[in-house]
């Protein structure tokens, strides 16, 4: 995928870069193959965005982020809407307060197993929900570890 | 004994911060990369030894790019410094620690100083200083241009690494590229550094490319993997930066400050924009009102002086009206100038400027700008000549030069006396909200000036950006005092030098062939004489011939207008006239310095005339609509 098209949030690992007259900046600031790339937030309209590189904060237009390919790393939190079908660790929740407590009340907090299911909605501690697209884009999620999914179950 | 030493670093490191520690200067600091755009100087003595500083621009590697880049790249290459520091930010080691790399291979005699450590510990960041010595093989100095720390050290470190310099060679960057670079050393004249030009060679840079021996053609010696190659030299650079920091960095998770959390809202995508429009009008509506108190005491104290003095005689004509009237008149308004100057330093320390460019960039698509011009041209709030240097960071020429051009309709601090001056005669009751409205046309007559030169002067398409964003700093008030009064000095030097000169010129001017009557002035001559060209717009004389000796700095506008009226509080002026005259003098023609700085910026003289005749004619037709609409409606 290009680093244009990453989730807000995701933390990506640069696969390869297409040449260009900035190409020896980025090199300079640390955008190189392997090395790690997390999105921070986009301005209005969705361009340019925030990019943080190691410990440095950058500003990259679309145009020229989609000239480096990247792939979402194994650990990165992603928005549910991002995801495929399964059972998630809920990382983050990039809301305002309001959000949060209706959310909570669905039994989706920070911390807790939820599992996406094909129709999209989501099962959580307390039942399966149909959460909307808006909001499932705000949870952020890592991927369960396989031998935790019993523990769930009986927590359950 | 002189010892010349170079801070080269990162944009936004702190290079001019340590410099001002050093050598005890006040250099311009703020936080947003790519403040300093030229070299600056400055001596200082230590244990008997001559240290001759210089500050240079900051950059991310030596292929530079930009015209600031260059300056940098020029002057390691072409006259290294005795010592060179490298400044390192504390907070974010690893790219300062790349061009550390990038610099040894310069052969230079190398510091490494890691600044804003008061920082990193306050973010549970610490680091092994004798590691990193081991490792990098280069003495390490940890410091603070804050707080001190560490100064005296890197005073004693750099007399040390005079006397015993050393120049290792750190990385080996493996059997094929070190092949090439040995193989493309016989490209270049003995008398550079040929080993860095051919790694530089390697890594793709056109300026080596340029350096190469007369008879060679770049096109048939590079190899076609290049960009492949150059991709190994930083990948092994940054292995060798991130295996250092393993063993001699520490570091605890920090939380996040609270300065992030305002940053969400600041920069937040659908109310970032609006909340940088209501502290523009907030800070303008400081700038007006912080000072509206001092500056009517100051004109009353300057009014009864020239009453006391009275005018009878021509000495004390001269002094009462020429110099009290004229000059006491712009400076009445200098509390102004310094609340502006106060605004803007708390935006340009906090790191809150960065953010409006990342903001507003996308807007500036369509000027074919960028969010970085845009945020160069916010400095000409201050004064225009600061956007014209400024604007060296631009990387893209045709971007720097449509910037220079149109810096002169973003209304700088010059024009607030005249400003304030009119409104307060025209429109006593609605002061400030006139003040905010030429500040609204001014934005709208760049953003105007900025398609218009697009589109005649110099076609071209949009241009990549590449942008750090800074951490947040809260903004100490001894800094923006120091910034306030750095900036706003020179308003009270100009009042001295220009401004009293050009008082003495108009009074002169007034006060022959007759002293009894103004109308009867060489003064009245001129502006009745060229009064036909500005019939259309309803000036009258006193205007012409304000707006004439104004050309050469636009205080002198309220100067001459104070002495033709025998002071300020005599002027009359409609509102149609009023508005017509704010108009044409937001965008008439550029003061002396500012056409002096796009002269020397861009090496020709063209772009001083086309500034010229092109401002006269916008701002002429702007003035000539403003006044045919005015005298419909009223
Ligand atoms: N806390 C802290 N802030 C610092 C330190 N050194 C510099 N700063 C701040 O960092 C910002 C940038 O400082 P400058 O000295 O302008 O940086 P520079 O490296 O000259 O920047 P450019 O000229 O743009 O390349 C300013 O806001 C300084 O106040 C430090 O040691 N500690
Ligand atoms: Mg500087």
């Amino acid at each position: 995928m290009k680093l244009s098209e990453a989730p807000i949030g995701a933390q990506v690992e640069v696969l390869h870069i297409e040449e260009s007259d900035i190409t020896p900046r980025l090199r300079g600031i640390g955008v190189l193959p392997g090395i790690k790339i997390e999105v921070l937030k986009s301005a209005p309209m969705g361009d340019p965005r925030m990019y943080r590189v190691f410990n440095k904060v950058i500003s990259l237009r679309n145009s020229e982020a989609e000239l480096i390919e990247v792939q979402v790393s194994e650990d990165s939190p992603l928005p549910l809407t991002f995801v495929s079908p399964g059972s998630y660790k809920v990382e983050h929740i990039e809301s305002g307060k309001i959000a949060r407590m209706n959310l909570s009340r669905l039994g989706i907090i920070e911390g807790a197993i939820v599992q996406l299911l094909d129709d999209r909605r989501v099962k959580t501690a307390n039942g399966v929900h149909d959460v909307g697209f808006g909001k499932l884009r705000k949870i952020y999620v890592v991927p369960c570890k396989q031998e935790r999914s019993p523990e769930i179950k009986n927590a359950g | 004994m002189v010892i010349t030493v170079g801070l080269v670093g990162n944009p936004n490191v702190g290079k001019t911060s340590l410099f001002n520690k050093l050598v005890g200067a006040r250099q311009y600091v703020a936080n947003w990369p790519g403040v300093t755009v030229t070299r600056i100087e400055g001596a200082t003595s230590y244990k008997e030894q001559t240290l001759h500083f210089i500050d240079l621009p900051g950059l991310y590697t030596l292929s530079a790019t930009s015209l600031d880049e260059k300056v940098t790249r020029d002057f390691l290459l072409y006259s290294p410094p005795n010592v060179t520091i490298v400044v390192i930010d504390s907070m974010s080691p690893e790219q300062g620690m790349y061009l550390l790399l990038e610099t040894l291979e310069l052969n230079l005699n190398v510091i490494a100083v890691f600044n804003a450590i008061d920082e990193a510990k306050k973010n549970g960041i610490k680091f092994d200083k004798s590691s990193l010595e081991s490792y990098l093989r280069v003495p390490v100095v940890l410091t603070s241009a804050h707080t001190g720390e560490g100064i005296t050290e890197l005073m004693d470190t750099i007399l040390a690494t005079f006397r015993k310099p050393n120049r290792p060679k750190l990385l080996d960057y493996g059997p094929e590229i070190e092949n090439k670079v040995a193989e493309f050393e016989r490209y270049f004249e003995d008398t550079y550094n040929k080993r860095f030009l051919s790694l530089k060679l390697v890594e793709g840079d056109k300026f080596a490319m340029e350096l190469l021996k007369k008879d060679v053609e770049p096109t048939s010696v590079l190899p076609s993997n290049m960009s492949d190659l150059a991709i190994k030299i930083a990948k092994r650079r940054y292995d060798y930066v991130t295996n250092v920091l393993n063993r001699a960095m520490s570091n605890s998770e920090s939380a996040i400050t609270s300065m992030e959390a305002i940053d969400h809202v600041f920069t937040h995508k659908y109310i970032g924009i609006p909340i940088f429009f209501a502290l523009m009008y907030l800070a303008f509506n400081f700038t007006f009102k912080a000072s509206e108190p001092l500056v009517g005491l100051i004109e009353v104290g300057f009014q009864k002086l020239t009453d006391l003095i009275g005018s009878n005689s021509i000495f004390t004509s001269l002094i009462s009206q020429g110099i009290i009237n004229g000059v006491g008149s712009v400076i009445s308004f200098i509390p102004s100038i310094f609340a502006l100057f106060f605004a803007l330093g708390i935006m340009e320390e906090s790191g809150y400027l960065p953010r409006i460019a990342f903001l507003m960039d996308r807007a500036m698509y369509s000027l074919k700008l960028t969010g970085r011009s845009f945020m160069t041209l916010l400095l000409g709030f201050g004064c225009n000549v600061s956007s014209v240097m400024a604007a060296r960071g631009l990387t893209d020429e045709r971007e720097r030069v449509t910037t220079i051009l149109v810096s002169p309709f973003v209304s700088c601090s010059a024009r607030i006396p005249v400003y304030l001056m009119i409104i307060g005669i025209a429109f006593p009751n609605h002061r400030a909200e006139a003040f905010f409205v030429m500040y609204l046309l001014s934005i709208a007559l760049t953003a105007l000036s900025a398609r218009i030169i697009n589109k005649i002067v110099m076609k071209g398409e949009s241009i990549p950006l590449v942008m750090e964003l800074p951490r947040y700093r809260f903004p100490s008030l001894s800094n923006v005092a120091t910034y306030m009064w750095n900036r706003g000095k020179h308003f009270l030097q100009k009042a001295g030098t220009i401004i009293l000169v050009a008082s003495v010129v108009v009074w002169v001017l007034i006060y022959f062939p007759d002293p009894t009557n103004v109308e009867n002035s060489f003064a009245a001559m001129i502006g009745k004489g060229l009064q036909f060209i500005f019939a259309p717009l309803g000036f009258q004389w006193q205007t012409v011939s304000a707006l004439i000796f104004g050309s050469v700095a636009k205080e002198i506008i309220v100067s001459s207008f104070a002495q033709f009226y025998g002071g300020v509080g005599n002027i009359v002026l409609d509102p149609v006239a009023a508005s017509a005259l704010m108009v044409f003098i937001l965008g008439y023609i550029p003061c002396f310095a500012t056409l002096a700085a796009i002269k020397s910026e861009t090496n020709s003289l063209k772009y001083p005339v086309i500034s010229v005749v092109y401002s006269l004619s916008i701002s002429y037709i702007l003035a000539l609509l403003v006044s045919i609409v005015g005298r419909v409606i009223v």
